[in-house]
């Protein structure tokens, strides 16, 4: 958002991480062993190919756009090389959206040096958690990053950020996150020019200064003061 | 406006802990203010209202009341501000079950339908 100072405010960023969100370490089989304590990652084809096609059909949607396979198959041969391979294997089917593979810890270190060179990244779950909060503090933090759970079914729109207890019930929260998350809804349920009003609406409010204590704390408002101020500059 | 044909959108809300129903407030006064109808099925859920939690690894969860799965079953889309949870996994098994299988495919082509500005970011430049 260009009127968000962070360290990269020159540079043009624009990024949608797609992580699998089913599987892989987050499955919640853990156990304790005699020597210390196991945890189990799950890969399944289906899963992998689910996300890839989720990803590729949006990158072929929005843009055609480079989509970035992030992966650490090469020390996770089976996991993440089935994840690799299945996503490899979509992506040849999309002959029209580029793609690249690039290992994560390498692709880490380049989105911090040049965040503009990436637009859609595919990745599964435990490296998007990763990957999407660091993408988050690219732009200026959690508080301004929404979050979507898209299902076959079922859709879950969700704000990034914790429950930040230490401020909780003082009214300065950032509601960004969660609103820009709500934006994403309204694309999803086709109400797509609502979205673009309260973008708009949200743009014109941080142009003219009004921004709560997370972007900077000299001069901000409080949460209820900010929404009414983007209301206000809901065009009808 | 005819608001009286406008469609009523069904979504379920969560508002959850801390921070949660602060922001929720705030997105839902500006949604409305949009001028599109919505009907909010709000429900506690979080840190005071964890139905289970029990010893162990399986157990070791916080479950979602079956009212609230019964409600996003329903209304398809649902906001979620944030709940200090251990895993949300009622929801996880609600997303991936597919008494209707509905592509990937078809599910981007329904966002394609459905995006007007042509990108939906999740991080916005």
């Amino acid at each position: 958002m260009h009127s968000i100072k962070t360290r990269f405010s020159d540079v043009p960023i624009a990024l949608v991480i797609f992580r699998e969100n089913l599987e892989d370490l987050y499955i919640g089989k853990e156990k304790r062993t005699p020597r210390g304590a196991e945890a189990t990652a799950v890969f399944t084809r289906a899963g992998c190919k689910r996300i890839a096609e989720f990803a590729f059909d949006f990158a072929r949607c929005h843009g055609r756009k480079k989509v970035t396979i992030v992966h650490k198959a090469n020390i996770l041969k089976e996991t993440h090389g089935l994840f690799l391979k299945v996503a490899r294997q979509v992506a040849k089917r999309y002959p029209d959206v580029p793609c690249e593979d690039l290992i994560a810890d390498n692709f880490m270190m380049q989105l911090v040096r040049n965040p503009q060179n990436f637009s859609f990244v595919l990745t599964p779950n435990f490296l998007g958690d990763l990957i999407s909060d660091l993408a988050a503090g690219l732009v200026g933090g959690l508080g301004i990053a929404p979050g979507a759970n898209i299902g076959k079914k079922y859709a879950v729109f969700e704000a990034v950020h914790g429950t930040a207890d230490d401020i909780a019930g003082k009214g300065v929260a950032n509601p960004l996150s969660l609103l820009l998350s709500a934006c994403m809804m309204l694309n999803y349920i086709g109400e797509s020019s609502a979205d673009k009003r309260v973008r708009e609406a949200i743009a014109r409010t941080l142009t003219d200064g009004i921004y709560t204590g997370d972007v900077r704390r000299e001069g901000s408002v409080g949460t209820d003061a900010f929404a009414q101020a983007i209301i206000a500059r809901l065009k009808k | 406006m005819r608001a009286s044909k406008k469609k009523v959108y069904s979504v379920t809300v969560l508002p959850g802990d801390g921070i949660g129903p602060e922001v929720m407030a705030a997105t839902q006064k500006i949604l409305e203010a949009t001028g599109v109808r919505f009907h909010w099925d709000v429900f506690p859920f979080g840190k005071a209202t964890a139905l289970t939690k029990g010893r162990g690894s399986k157990k070791d969860r916080v479950r979602i009341p079956k009212e609230i799965v019964d409600s996003i079953k329903k209304n398809g889309a649902h906001l979620k501000a944030r709940q200090q949870r251990r895993s949300a996994k009622g929801i996880e098994a609600l997303m991936s079950s597919s008494e209707t299988p509905l592509s990937c495919t078809r599910m981007s082509a329904l966002f394609k339908a459905c995006t007007a500005s042509k990108r939906v970011s999740l991080m916005c430049p």
